[in-house]
């Protein structure tokens, strides 16, 4: 993921092209590669060490991809590298004991006026630093003595990518960028496209959906950062998160409004005409995980008494045919009598969203289907909609969904 | 002591074992740094630009610019450290610059610039 100030587009016809490196173009290999190579001869040394030399790069290798944004394409290539790269203290002692003890000592030391005789044998310096290295039994002491500085950590692993894949990492995060600055995305999946996995990725991101069935397959709304009041920057980086889940699955093609230098503009991608290539492995990846809902399962297992009610996974897509629109539950409960019920966990939510989806479920209800939603309080902005929400039937939460109040949103 | 860059903090205060304050220092120990010079068991800090503004060292005698910036408002920030109201106090502010670079000029531009300031 990139920065803002790492982000580079350019505006064709009232359409956002994200900048793009061609894998296929030698220069930007070579580039690409140099700065793999850098990073990884750099294993163990100091970031600062790095930091410098990547800095130097800039000026050095940027010219060759571009005379006037050179500089900043190579500092996006650096970002990501960054992203792949794992730091370690460069020490186990603690620095901050280090240095205080050493101010501690060094401000006692004797000040003799400088006429005075015996100025030659005052304790000095080295004095101070040798004392508090026989006390902590280690060397260096001025150079340990701010070792918890960030620049100070040491490159401890890298996943070096190949060339070709820093490439391909950098044309997906330009694109990323772009959306940090998006109103709307709306994706049309066409049949043949895994929807389940982009429901999967959407439910993983917490993103305020809404569901249209269409006669080729679904239309997909997403809420972009710009459309929901605060927290905006860490729901666009969610948004952003999305896109290489998208890109694990085909056909589809995507609209985004994206405010750009102050106008409106539009992105589009299409998945038959672009080589954008995803870095996910796919939902089995074992780093995936959903805090809430998996805590909601655990505690639930955990329950003494459900009151015969069973929990499982959700179906997938709960069309509502009638109401031109469609819902994708995160689990099912049954009852011993048959009763089936669906309950979806809700992300960030908007004020619109969820009086959008407090009527659904009242529109569901009223066709026999039993739909419960649960809405976290930290991850919407509005208080107010909330409560209302609440007395139609959504289940509020903080931290954690509670067992007690699922079952009794079901009695 | 004010220093131009963050680095040069961490530089002379390794150099001079006197603590070093800047923008990446945690609130707690900038507090107990702070805490500690008041009380005189430190007797020397030196900082890039967090001392400017809004911290009270009311003991402190002697400010150290190690080459600043031209800025008015920084100078006088940098001097007030100096210059709260005590009975008797004498303060002293040092400059140190290296001829023949632009810090001559910095220098000579900030103080011309605080003559005209409003008293």
């Amino acid at each position: 993921m990139l920065r803002g100030e790492h982000v580079i587009a350019r505006l064709a016809r009232g359409r956002l092209v994200p900048h793009r490196l061609s894998p296929d173009d030698g220069r930007v290999v070579e580039v690409a590669r140099e700065l793999c190579d850098v990073y990884a001869a750099h294993l163990h040394g100091p970031r600062s060490g790095l930091e410098a030399r990547l800095s130097g790069l800039e000026e050095e290798l940027g010219p060759r991809l571009d005379a006037r944004r050179g500089f900043k394409i190579v500092r996006a290539l650096a970002k990501l590298l960054e992203e792949l790269a794992t730091w370690e203290a460069p020490t186990e002692a603690d620095p901050y004991t280090i240095r205080t003890r050493v101010f501690e000592l060094a401000a006692t030391l004797p000040e003799p006026p400088a006429g005075e005789p015996g100025l030659l044998e005052a304790p000095t310096r080295d004095d101070v630093l040798s004392r508090v290295a026989s006390e902590i039994g280690l060397e260096e002491v001025s150079g340990l003595m701010y070792a918890d500085r960030q620049g100070a950590q040491l490159l401890g692993a890298f996943e070096e990518p190949s060339p070709e894949g820093l490439i391909e990492r950098y044309n997906v995060a330009q694109v990323q960028g772009v959306l940090y600055a998006a109103r709307e995305l709306v994706v049309d999946l066409d049949e043949g496209a895994d929807a389940k996995l982009v429901f999967h990725y959407v439910k993983k991101m917490a993103l305020i959906y809404r569901l249209e069935p269409t006669p080729r397959g679904y239309r997909l709304h997403l809420d972009g950062p710009l459309s929901i009041f605060g927290g905006t920057r860490k729901y666009g980086l969610r948004l952003a998160k999305f896109l290489p889940g998208l890109l694990l699955t085909s056909p589809w093609r995507l609209s985004a409004n994206v405010e750009w230098k102050g106008r409106d503009v539009l992105l589009e991608l299409d998945s038959e005409k672009n080589d954008l290539k995803s870095h996910y492995l796919g939902p089995k990846d074992a780093n995936e995980g959903d805090d809430v809902r998996t805590a909601f399962v655990r505690a639930w297992e955990r329950a003494k008494d459900t009151g015969g009610w069973e929990l499982e996974a959700g179906s997938g897509v709960l069309p509502f045919p009638e109401l031109k629109t469609a819902l994708v539950p995160d689990f099912t409960l049954k009852n011993t009598t048959g009763e089936k019920v669906h309950l979806e966990v809700l992300g960030f939510w908007s004020e619109r969203n969820l009086i959008e989806r407090a009527a659904l479920l009242r529109e569901a209800r009223a066709r026999g289907h039993r739909v419960l939603v649960a809405a976290s309080e930290k991850l919407g902005a509005s208080p107010k909609a909330l409560s209302e929400a609440v007395e139609g039937g959504v289940i509020p939460f903080k931290e954690r969904l509670a067992v007690k109040d699922v079952l009794a949103a079901l009695a | 002591m004010f220093t131009k860059s963050v680095e040069e903090v961490y530089a002379l205060s390794r150099r001079f074992l006197v603590p070093g304050l800047t923008y990446a220092t945690p609130a707690w120990e900038r507090k107990e740094i702070l805490d500690r010079f008041r009380i005189g068991r430190y007797r020397a800090i030196i900082a890039s630009d967090v001392l400017n503004e809004g911290v009270d060292v009311p003991d402190a005698n002697v400010a150290i610019i190690l080459a600043g910036s031209a800025s008015q408002r920084e100078y006088i920030q940098r001097l007030g450290r100096i210059l709260r109201p005590k009975e008797d106090k004498q303060a002293v502010l040092y400059e140190l610059v290296t001829a023949a670079t632009g810090e001559e000029a910095a220098s000579r531009r900030r103080r011309e610039s605080f003559r005209g300031a409003p008293a």
